[in-house]
């Protein structure tokens, strides 16, 4: 049976892992600009 | 020629304009997508011609142009030129993973951070003390309002009238008066518009395609084209990286059309449609899911538990998913059959039974086999191809071998028209006796009629009209014995479908409740009316080539209030636990996100102002408006795509043996719809209720924690009454 994650925890990993896509999106275009 | 050029419809005019602006602006702003569309138009026939040299084994074929990179002038829109782009492609790699540009990004990231802080920090702290003070304001309590009155009309002083404020404010009103006409007639117009390029859909096609001609797509597509033909005869592997290149090249040709807030709001439309995609796609397959669990469910079973777990709407769930397994299940045998006589004139057949259904000639399945039966008898007497709707017998089979057994076309032909009927008959193929909706429609243009079963696209503003309600089980229907009513031409008619009884216990009861009872009186009960008995050989009449097409379901608070007879016929299905809220689209988390936040906010806020302010104002209005937008649209998402996963526990009626785990998958749109009525007994307690004379306000209550004798003699329990008894009448 699946169980759900706690809210306040689901939030915090998404709000993280949303911030982590705009860092890997802004390095790679940096990287890509200036190489 | 005058009055022809006048009466055509001004928004002809209007769509040719259109066009041939899109066109202008097409070669105007647009060349140089014009200029890669030509580009790959010749590739692709380069790549044709490749493909081609290579399978007429050409010695030493032309190189293709789409395995190297375009020749165009890509400078107007690229910030560097095709070779520098090559050479970053080759040196992205060691660069990606380098200490050099790591450190150089977190440097340029903590610089726009401190950039981003120095306006951002100062601007928030100023919006939240604004709001803390406008929250304020709009929370202080008002001044009482007076009435006015005329002159001679004024009532003695202490004794006015106070009024609130009507809702609306006065510029909201003059404000929506105003917009109000002009609003509608520009929506009237709009709707005719719509309609008249839904009626010329030729003018929609062409502005379409103009705009993704100046939006490159077209050179995507013919560039995609150009390289499978390439591929598929030169396995060139090392081609696919300038491939890439070219894709991303003309990407960059295709956002250089239109500003970046053009893109946004195309591209979150884009990603909204594409998760509803995914999200009915899940829901689609929870729903095959029970599909598959309900053809592995025996054909009688009854589900028990106590109140509140949600036996009547599983039950529903149930029995709607078997409903519509049961007409595809009669396709399959349909077509099954179709296969066997591969000429065989089966749409002419087709034809004439939808006549005779339609016509109420064919009643029921048994009157199917018999109207067949009869047109075989005609060409016993007269055997010829038109009694046998052209079918040249004498040249094509008359019987199917399946290595099992020889079957004859005629009696192929009667299981035909059987699974017909029970396909094509438009009312449900539910018995219940409790309502249950049904929105299934069926459409078709005069050849096979199919079933539209979709049960997530619906719209509950068509339910109106597309809404089908279960038949009313008449229980006599089920008794082979004694009956309520003797009516002989009612009790055949339930032969193949879905058979569905709520509170079954109470209807049935157990030996123990029925010990009063006698089997040999003139009047029925329920141990003369042979239900358990139609219950055992329910099956009988509605096997098809061995497929069983009735179905049993039962509900009910405790399995062992109903006899033996009936429950180990059963199978017995406990709803063991429920999970928590899903939802299938995905990303729905930042809208959840939001909601959590906002809600409990606006909540906290619209009690404090109703309890503080009896009127309404413009600002309170406006913000009561948008969250409702908001939270509706929130609302229909976890309706539309909500789901819940359950475990049902299985064993036999016998209550022994191994219980089996099973996944029920409910889902919020297919079980939530104005299904069915959970109080669908209520109209047995109406009449009692309106007999009381007093309201709860009135009724009784206790004075203090300790009840008093007269309080307790008020409950009138049994407990009570023995140990007055027990203790004689001193206690008082």
């Amino acid at each position: 049976m699946k169980k759900p994650m706690p809210k306040a925890l689901k939030y915090t990993l998404t709000i993280m892992a949303t911030l982590l896509v705009i860092w890997l999106l802004g390095y790679v275009i940096f990287v890509f600009c200036n190489v | 020629m005058w009055n022809r050029i006048k009466n055509i419809n001004y928004r002809h005019y209007i769509a040719i304009l259109l066009i041939l602006g899109s066109l202008a602006i097409s070669v105007y702003c647009y060349n140089l997508a014009l200029s890669r569309t030509t580009a790959t138009v010749i590739d692709l026939a380069d790549a044709v011609r490749y493909y081609f040299d290579v399978v007429t084994h050409k010695e030493t074929p032309l190189p293709a142009r789409i395995a190297g990179l375009p020749t165009v002038d890509l400078s107007p829109i690229l910030p560097w030129s095709v070779g520098e782009i090559q050479r970053k492609l080759e040196a992205f790699g060691s660069a990606f993973f380098s200490q050099e540009y790591f450190q150089a990004y977190a440097v340029l990231v903590a610089d726009v951070l401190n950039l981003i802080s120095l306006f951002l920090l100062p601007v928030l702290l100023l919006v939240y003390a604004t709001g803390q003070l406008f929250r304020m304001w709009l929370l202080r309590k008002p001044k009482p309002k007076k009435k006015r009155y005329k002159k001679d009309e004024r009532p003695p002083k202490g004794q006015e009238e106070y009024f609130p404020v009507p809702p609306e404010t006065a510029a909201l009103s003059r404000f929506t008066a105003a917009t109000r006409r002009p609003y509608i007639a520009f929506c009237n117009w709009m709707d005719e518009n719509i309609y008249f390029v839904k009626e010329h859909g030729y003018y929609k096609t062409i502005l379409f395609a103009v705009w993704l001609l100046s939006f490159n797509v077209f050179t995507i597509a013919g560039a995609v084209l150009a390289f499978y033909f390439y591929f598929a005869s030169s396995f060139d592997i090392l081609a696919l990286l300038p491939f890439v290149a070219r894709l991303l090249m003309d990407l960059l040709v295709m956002l250089s059309a239109a500003t970046w807030y053009v893109w946004l709001v195309i591209g979150w439309r884009l990603l909204c449609k594409l998760r509803e995609h995914i999200g009915y796609g899940n829901l689609d397959h929870m729903e095959r899911r029970n599909r598959g669990l309900v053809r592995e469910l025996p054909h009688a079973i009854m589900i028990e538990g106590p109140m509140g777990t949600g036996k009547t709407l599983s039950n529903t769930g149930i029995v709607l998913t078997k409903s519509i397994d049961m007409r595809d299940m009669a396709l399959d045998d349909l077509l099954t059959i179709e296969l066997h006589y591969p000429h065989f004139r089966f749409a002419a057949l087709r034809e004439d039974l939808r006549y005779a259904i339609l016509t109420n000639e064919i009643k029921n399945v048994t009157p199917a086999a018999r109207w067949l039966q009869a047109r075989h008898r005609a060409f016993l007497i007269d055997p010829c191809p038109e009694k046998m709707w052209r079918y040249d017998f004498e040249r094509y089979k008359i019987d199917h071998n399946d290595d099992l057994k020889i079957t004859d076309l005629w009696s192929d032909l009667e299981d035909y028209c059987k699974l017909f009927f029970i396909y094509f008959q438009q009312s449900s193929l539910i018995y219940a006796n409790f309502s249950i909706r049904e929105d299934f429609t069926m459409h078709g243009t005069g050849n096979l009629p199919m079933w539209n079963h979709d049960l997530f696209h619906r719209d509950p503003r068509r339910a109106p009209l597309e809404s089908t309600y279960a038949h009313i089980l008449d229980m006599d229907m089920l008794r082979i014995g004694k009956r309520f009513v003797e009516e002989p031409w009612r009790c055949g008619v339930i032969e193949c479908g879905c058979i569905d009884i709520t509170e079954i216990e109470k209807e049935r009861r157990n030996q123990l409740a029925l010990k009063e009872l006698k089997r040999l009186v003139d009047e029925c009960n329920q141990l003369n009316d042979g239900f358990e008995d139609y219950l055992k050989m329910i099956r009988h009449p509605s096997v098809i080539r061995n497929h069983v097409y009735i179905f049993f379901i039962a509900d009910g608070n405790r399995a062992m209030d109903w006899s033996a007879g009936g429950r180990e016929v059963c199978s017995i299905l406990t709803v063991k636990e429920v999970s928590a809220q899903f939802i299938a689209m995905p990303l729905f988390v930042f809208a959840c996100m939001l909601y959590d936040f906002f809600k409990p906010r606006y909540d906290a806020f619209k009690k404090e102002y109703e309890s503080t302010r009896d009127d309404m104002c413009l600002p309170v209005q406006i913000y009561m408006s948008v969250c409702s937008f908001f939270f509706d649209r929130h609302e229909r998402c976890v309706n539309r795509y909500g789901f819940k996963e359950v475990q049902i526990g299985m064993q036999s009626g016998k209550m022994e043996g191994e219980e089996k785990l099973l996944t029920w998958y409910r889902l919020y749109k297919k079980d939530y719809s104005d299904r069915y009525s959970t109080d669908c007994h209520r109209g047995l307690f109406e009449a009692r209720i309106n007999r009381a004379t007093i309201g709860v306000q009135d009724y009784p209550t206790y004075r203090t924690t300790k009840a008093t004798g007269p309080e307790l003699d008020q409950t009138h329990s049994y407990f009570i009454t023995d140990v007055r008894k027990k203790f004689g009448e001193g206690e008082k």
